[in-house]
């Protein structure tokens, strides 16, 4: 995982406090393979409560903020069984 | 005038015509939002949800490079776009700069992630109407000041 322990700690910071602090957190993408270089920071979050679209929209441009780099931010919506997640879940590192 | 300053008077002229656009598209989208079930859109609907989406993205895409290039002849530091803004909420031309990432997040979500599932996208377009009059409100701003600060 190409991410700094400081790094994992403000992703966690951010979602918990916009999704609950309950809320789990998978790194997947480009940022798990250690072999590569650069690239967005891919992030999947099953939230502890469904956020509002205004709470996930400043969630994500708080950690693009906050890390300098580009987020993409998957959220599970309630009732919705996506590949994308399963594909997170299995491919990702829990943070 | 120098010739920055012309590019600039260009920009807000092309706002102008964009804010006159996405004005009647507001317009357009207003009866829709008031609709229970959008399932059953008609084509004419989902051609002005269309228009809508592009005009908003447009407007706010030109006018943060109208920002920027304000901020240059200013002679502020332009390679961060967060110094822009930060030069920008103290010039008054917005409100915030979080309220312009979040106007910014909105745009980005409602072009990449188009929703199929109706009552979210029916969320998207509920807050671009919300927000849109905070955009006019910021180019309104702006060109206040180009006409104080520079006469254009």
């Amino acid at each position: 995982m190409r991410l700094t322990a400081d790094q994992v700690e403000t992703i966690r910071q951010r979602i918990q406090r916009h999704m609950g602090p309950h809320a789990r957190i998978w790194l997947f993408g480009s940022r798990v393979d250690d072999s590569r270089r650069g690239g967005d920071v891919d992030l999947y979050v099953e939230p502890e409560t469904p956020p509002g679209l205004v709470a996930r929209l400043r969630c994500k441009s708080a950690l693009a903020d906050a890390l300098d780099l580009n987020v993409d931010l998957i959220v599970q919506q309630p009732g919705r069984d996506l590949p994308i997640y399963r594909l997170a879940k299995q491919s990702g590192v829990a943070l | 005038m120098t010739e920055h300053l012309k590019l600039i008077r260009i920009k807000l002229d092309h706002l102008a015509r964009m804010r006159e656009y996405l004005a009647y598209s507001v317009l357009q989208v207003e009866p829709i939002l008031l609709l229970k079930d959008w399932k059953a859109l008609s084509p004419g609907q989902h051609e002005s949800l269309a228009a809508f989406r592009v005009r908003f993205s447009e407007f706010q895409e030109h006018l943060g490079k109208t920002m920027r290039s304000v901020a240059m002849e200013e002679e502020q530091d332009v390679e961060r776009f967060g110094a822009v803004l930060a030069f920008m909420e103290r010039l008054q031309v917005i409100g915030s700069a979080e309220q312009w990432k979040l106007i910014r997040e909105l745009r980005n979500a409602v072009n990449h992630e188009y929703e199929h599932d109706t009552a979210r996208l029916a969320e998207f377009f509920e807050l671009m109407t919300k927000e849109t009059p905070v955009l006019l409100e910021c180019f309104s701003r702006l060109a206040e000041h180009c006409a104080k600060a520079y006469g254009i």
